[in-house]
């Protein structure tokens, strides 16, 4: 054999992936532009290859050959038209439901439209003609190969998800004549499980993952906690996660640190519940999704796993080991260590969250609004049956006022209270403008500008006071205006509180909270240096004091570090 | 009729329709009006037909195809769009989902009943496809046929697989070994294909498909494909006797019985069954 696999390397993790998912049977008709896939796959004998020039043809063939041989089958095609002959055929599986993944070829997306011989828009699809279709672009960096990897497999796992069909893969291709390849690139796998082959627990350190989550039934909770104590894993949680069994850490403040206090390296994460409210830093080997949509989410590029069930079967699957956990001890012995190290911190929403967050009153709701407050609030433990939110599924500042009131008129007999910063808040502003129930209770934290992006560790820093007319939005709404929020507050019936230190502020915090204030908004001011000045403090109680923790800080460390990114 | 004034209003001269429409009223109306009807066989050549006429004639070409073959209909509308030919693509049923086009088929895309008048229906840069949504008559070879299809029942044996295309319209047929429906109602594409492909499963099965003269010739270059191998048997069901079936058949290296329904054999039929080669058992009726 004179030649190898391509070198292009979005063609090689799907070939590889192919392999890894057992699909061989290759149905190819000939062209130009699907020559690195094509001349890739026939050189490998594990691959079937049929050859068909009418691309019409070759989708009835695949519907035939799927059907009776039970297995998926790939289609090939160049480009021009040649797609578009596959519609028929495609169409003929979708409402046979035969798994058929169509790989069309094509030159780059950017020359659609330019009148570019045999470029041809393969962005729509008929409705009832694929289940997913997916563009797989020319790989530049390596992130490009993760997500690569993430959206092949997720399309290889459609052909046979819950009513089997076909899929479609735009594949772009630079016409590498370079065939040079000996071995396919190691590629993850995504596996999905339904009811049946369980894979085994990984050994080493297993951590539970909750997004955004709702309220855990007692009986969740109770089999959480039976898996925790069996796989010695523990329950990172931020405020919206909401999940308060034994096994709950809070880990913003731990896991900020520099230090390492065993807390932040894992073997396998379990993910449930939605997007994450806080950042929290963590690693995993690998990943899995316990979710009923059994949808592919992949946050980290380490998924391999999907449990499509609900969260109390997959863990009632494998909490049957005994018990022995000893990780939670070290997450509870961490959080008091760095906690009772906290120094004196500046006024600013992280020391009002440390002085009030525990006087939130059982049984109410705390929303949390993007994105510094919902960051800062994290750092400290609310009280048990306090539930919390944030709109952290599109992680917009948009709407936080209005989710909040939305929820509290929902459920007018439980307090509410929400945290808000500036931005957010006077971009919802006309939500007051709405019926304001009596149980709410609006904190604004105003210091006039996004603090997000004054804060030391945000990228936008690097422009320093270059950020405030464009990035960090500095000076609207008043820029701190002692008059505005409280007029308004008189106009539309709320009762309207005011601090600007951190006496005034305990003066009012009680009256705050009093359920019988509602509806009330207390408009606390702050500034920005304050702000960022805090952050930095809680974040660096704990210094990694090894050599390599005092190299990586010094100007040498920065410089390497710098290099080794590039 | 709606239709028809609206291929007055746009003084159209030219239609290309699926020679399945051909009695339709619309394409009678169209005939008496004087204008150019002409059938073709196959959607998807009936749109590159509109596409050659309008690149020469300028004017505006109308594609009337039943929507059981529309999905045929895109690489023509394709080249349409691109080359900004005005071909009007009138489906008419409801077969498929077309809530969403593709982005570079048509400008515009329009729904109708019959009776609906076609007011505001634009076309100037580029083709449209307008949906025209009526039940279509539905022709049977059901009971015609039934002759046949007991001996068939006969004789089709355990480890044989049997495809019956949609077209055929017979289901429920009592056979011990594997039996598949295959293709969508009305739609003749695809049926040799399906066939094949399934021939490239097993090797040691007999694959019979049974199809109409239609679906042969909608696919019949699969024939020629380099994978149609001795297991294959197409035993194809036609109005009339039809010499380019079998020629052509013939040509591609498959053994050809050609019999009219009166002088079928079971026999004989078990014979090509048997005999260990690519075949093709042309069944017509007489007269």
């Amino acid at each position: 054999m004179s030649h190898y696999y391509t070198d292009e390397i979005n063609t090689l993790i799907l070939i590889s992936l192919l392999k890894k998912h057992n699909i061989r049977k290759i149905i190819a008709s000939p062209g130009t532009t699907n020559i690195s896939f094509v001349g890739s796959v026939q050189i490998d004998s594990y691959f079937e290859v049929y050859s068909v020039v009418d691309e019409r043809s070759a989708a009835f063939m695949a519907c035939g050959l799927a059907e009776e041989s039970g297995e998926p089958v790939v289609l090939t095609c160049t480009g021009a038209t040649a797609s578009r002959n596959y519609i028929p055929g495609l169409t003929e599986a979708y409402y046979r439901h035969l798994p058929i993944l169509a790989i069309t070829s094509t030159q780059h997306t950017g020359r659609v439209g330019n009148y570019v011989a045999q470029v041809i828009d393969r962005s729509e699809q008929f409705p009832d003609m694929v289940k997913t279709s997916i563009q797989l672009p020319t790989i530049h960096s390596e992130e490009d190969k993760r997500h690569t990897v993430t959206a092949v497999n997720e399309a290889i796992l459609e052909l046979t998800h819950g009513i089997a069909g076909p899929v479609h893969i735009n594949l772009l291709t630079t016409y590498s004549n370079n065939f040079v390849v000996k071995e396919l690139p190691e590629c993850r796998v995504i596996r999905r499980i339904i009811n049946k082959d369980y894979p085994d627990m990984p050994k080493g350190k297993i951590g539970i993952f909750v997004g955004a989550h709702g309220k855990f039934t007692e009986d969740e909770t109770k089999e959480i906690n039976r898996f925790c104590e069996a796989y010695n894993a523990i329950v990172i949680c931020d405020h919206v996660s909401n999940y308060r069994g034994k096994y709950r850490f809070l880990a913003s403040l731990v896991n900020n640190q520099e230090n390492n206090f065993g807390t932040k390296v894992f073997d396998l994460i379990i993910y449930i519940g939605s997007v994450h409210g806080a950042y929290i830093n963590f690693v995993g080997k690998e990943l899995w999704r316990v979710n009923p949509d059994g949808i592919i989410r992949d946050p980290y590029c380490n998924l391999t796993y999907v449990f499509e069930m609900e969260e109390i079967e997959f863990f009632k699957h494998y909490s049957l080991k005994e018990k022995n956990n000893t990780i939670l001890e070290c997450c509870k012995k961490a959080t008091e260590a760095v906690f009772s190290k906290i120094p004196e911190l500046p006024f600013s929403n992280m020391w009002i969250a440390k002085e009030t967050v525990m006087l939130i009153p059982d049984d109410s709701i705390l929303h949390l609004s993007i994105l510094n407050t919902l960051r800062v609030w994290n750092y400290f433990e609310t009280s048990e049956n306090v539930l919390c939110y944030t709109n952290s599924g599109g992680y917009g500042i948009d709407g936080c006022l209005s989710s909040f009131l939305g929820s509290a008129i929902t459920h007018r007999q439980v307090q509410h209270y929400l945290i808000i910063g500036d931005l957010a808040f006077f971009y919802d502003l006309n939500a007051v403008y709405n019926e304001l129930p009596s149980n709410i209770h609006i904190m604004l934290i105003n210091n006039g500008v996004g603090t997000e992006f004054k804060n030391y560790n945000h990228r936008a820093s690097y422009f320093g006071e270059e950020a405030n007319p464009y990035i960090a939005a500095k000076g609207h709404n008043g820029f701190k205006n002692k008059d505005t929020v409280k007029v308004m507050c008189g106009d539309v019936g709320m009762k309207y509180l005011c601090a600007k230190d951190k006496k005034e502020y305990i003066d009012c915090r009680d009256l705050w909270i009093d359920k019988k204030s509602g509806p009330v908004l207390l408009e606390v001011f702050t500034s920005d240096e304050e702000e960022s000045k805090a952050l930095k403090l809680i974040n660096n109680i704990a210094k990694d004091n090894s050599i390599i923790g005092r190299f990586k800080r010094s100007p040498l460390g920065k410089i390497t570090g710098k290099i080794l990114r590039r | 009729m709606n239709v028809i004034k609206y291929l007055l209003d746009l003084n159209i001269k030219y239609i290309v329709f699926d020679q399945k429409l051909k009695k339709s009223l619309i394409i009678q109306n169209a005939y008496n009006l004087g204008i150019e009807c002409i059938s073709v066989l196959d959607a998807r050549s009936a749109t590159y037909y509109a596409t050659g006429i309008a690149a020469q004639s300028k004017e505006k070409v109308v594609v009337f195809i039943s929507a059981a073959n529309s999905r045929s209909a895109f690489s023509g509308m394709t080249e349409a769009f691109y080359r900004k030919l005005p071909v009007i693509l009138i489906t008419l049923g409801k077969a498929f989902n077309y809530s969403t086009e593709l982005k570079d088929v048509v400008k515009k895309h329009y729904v109708f009943t019959l009776n609906e008048k076609m007011d505001n229906v634009y076309i100037d840069d580029g083709p449209i496809h307008i949906e025209l949504i009526e039940p279509e008559k539905t022709d049977s070879y059901e009971e015609k046929y039934t002759s046949f299809l007991v001996k068939l029942e006969n004789i089709v044996q355990k480890k044989q697989y049997l495809y019956i295309s949609r077209n055929i319209n017979v289901k429920n047929l009592n056979v011990p070994g594997k039996i598949v429906y295959g293709g969508i109602e009305n739609c003749d594409a695809g049926a040799i294909s399906n066939v094949l492909g399934a021939s490239l499963a097993k090797s040691r099965t007999r694959y019979i498909g049974v199809l109409s003269e239609e679906e042969y010739l909608h696919d019949m270059n699969a024939l020629g494909n380099i994978n149609i191998n001795d297991l294959l048997l197409y035993f194809i069901i036609s109005k009339k006797d039809n010499n380019i079936i079998c020629d052509y058949s013939k040509s591609m290296g498959f053994e050809v019985f050609r019999k009219s329904l009166n002088e079928l054999d079971e026999q004989e039929m078990l014979s090509a069954i048997r005999n260990g080669k690519r075949t093709v058992f042309f069944v017509y009726e007489e007269g």
